[in-house]
C-alpha cells in the first residue's frame, strides 16, 4: 500500500515537473488561427453595411441601399406572401419575442405569489368584516 | 370567525392533499389550521406521535418559502427523520396548483433550495447555528 502510494506521488511529481510554458516566440498550437485575422462576425458586418444596387422586391423598382437593406427586403417579401416562419422573425424584432412563449409554461389561470397574497389579505378583510 | 393567513389559504386551497400526503380521504384536521393559523414568533406546541405533525411543519415552511421567500431549518432527532421533512416539502411542493412556484435550484436529501432565493434546510439533531432571518 505505502509503495503504491509512493508510486503515485512520484508520477504526480513528474506530471507537474511537466507542465512547462511554451517558450516565448514559439507557439503551442502552429496550426491554430493566425493572429490577426478577421472573425466571422467582423467580416460579416462589412459586407453587410456595404453598398448594394437591387431590385427592391415589394415595389419591383430599382433601389440603392445596403446589403442589410437587401435582405431585410427579402424577409419581408416572404413575410407578405404568407411565410410564417418570416413573419414570426419580422414581428419578434420589431416587437420583441413573445415571453410568454419564452417560459413555455405560463398558465393564464396561475396566480402568481403576489396575486395570491393580495387576494388572500382580500378575503381575510372579508372575513374581519363579518366580525363587526 | 378568524381570518386565515396567507401560509393557511394557500395550502387549504391549493394544495392536492390526498396527493401531497399519499392518503387517499385525508382531510385538514382542526389543530394543523390552527397552527398555520398561529403567526407568534415563538409556538410551543404539545404534540402526540403520528398526527402529521412533521408533515404539517414541511408544509408550512414550503408555503413561506414560495410565499414570502422565507428560509426554515428544521432540526431533527436523526438523520431519518431530517431527510424526511425534506421529502415532505417536496412532496407538498409537487402538489400545489393553480400557483406560479418557484424554481428548485437546488434538491438533495437535506436541502432545497428555490430560485427565489428561500432555502429549507434539514439538520439532524444537531443545533442550528445561527442564520440570519431564518425560522427555526
Amino acid at each position: 500500500m505505502a509503495e503504491k502510494q509512493r508510486k503515485n506521488s512520484e508520477g504526480r511529481a513528474k506530471r507537474l515537473a511537466n507542465l512547462k510554458n511554451f517558450p516565448k516566440g514559439q507557439s503551442g498550437n502552429p496550426a491554430g488561427r493566425p493572429a490577426g485575422s478577421l472573425n466571422r462576425s467582423t467580416t460579416l458586418k462589412k459586407w453587410l453595411y456595404g453598398d448594394a444596387s437591387f431590385t427592391n422586391p415589394l415595389t419591383l423598382q430599382k433601389a440603392l441601399g445596403t446589403v442589410e437593406d437587401q435582405i431585410v427586403l427579402a424577409l419581408l417579401k416572404r413575410a407578405t406572401a404568407g411565410n410564417i416562419a418570416a413573419i414570426k422573425e419580422v414581428l419578434d424584432s420589431v416587437y420583441g419575442k413573445n415571453p410568454e412563449l419564452l417560459t413555455g409554461d405560463l398558465d393564464v389561470n396561475m396566480l402568481s405569489p403576489e396575486d395570491f397574497k393580495k387576494r388572500a389579505a382580500e378575503r381575510r378583510k372579508q372575513v374581519e368584516s363579518l366580525d363587526d | 370567525m378568524r381570518a386565515l393567513t396567507d401560509r393557511a389559504q394557500l395550502l387549504t386551497e391549493h394544495l392536492n392533499l390526498p396527493n401531497a400526503t399519499g392518503v387517499e380521504d385525508a382531510k385538514w384536521e382542526r389543530f394543523q389550521v390552527a397552527h398555520l393559523n398561529d403567526d407568534s414568533t415563538f409556538r410551543i406546541e404539545n404534540k402526540s406521535r403520528q398526527i402529521a405533525w412533521s408533515w404539517l411543519i414541511a408544509a408550512e415552511a414550503t408555503a413561506e418559502a414560495i410565499l414570502d421567500k422565507q428560509s426554515s431549518i428544521f432540526v431533527s432527532i436523526s438523520l431519518d427523520e431530517a431527510k424526511e421533512k425534506i421529502r415532505y416539502a417536496r412532496t407538498v411542493f409537487e402538489n400545489l396548483e393553480g400557483v406560479h412556484l418557484p424554481k428548485i435550484v437546488s434538491d438533495n436529501q437535506l436541502l432545497l433550495e428555490f430560485d427565489n432565493g428561500a432555502r429549507l434546510i434539514s439538520h439532524s439533531s444537531k443545533a442550528p447555528r445561527g442564520k440570519a432571518r431564518f425560522n427555526v
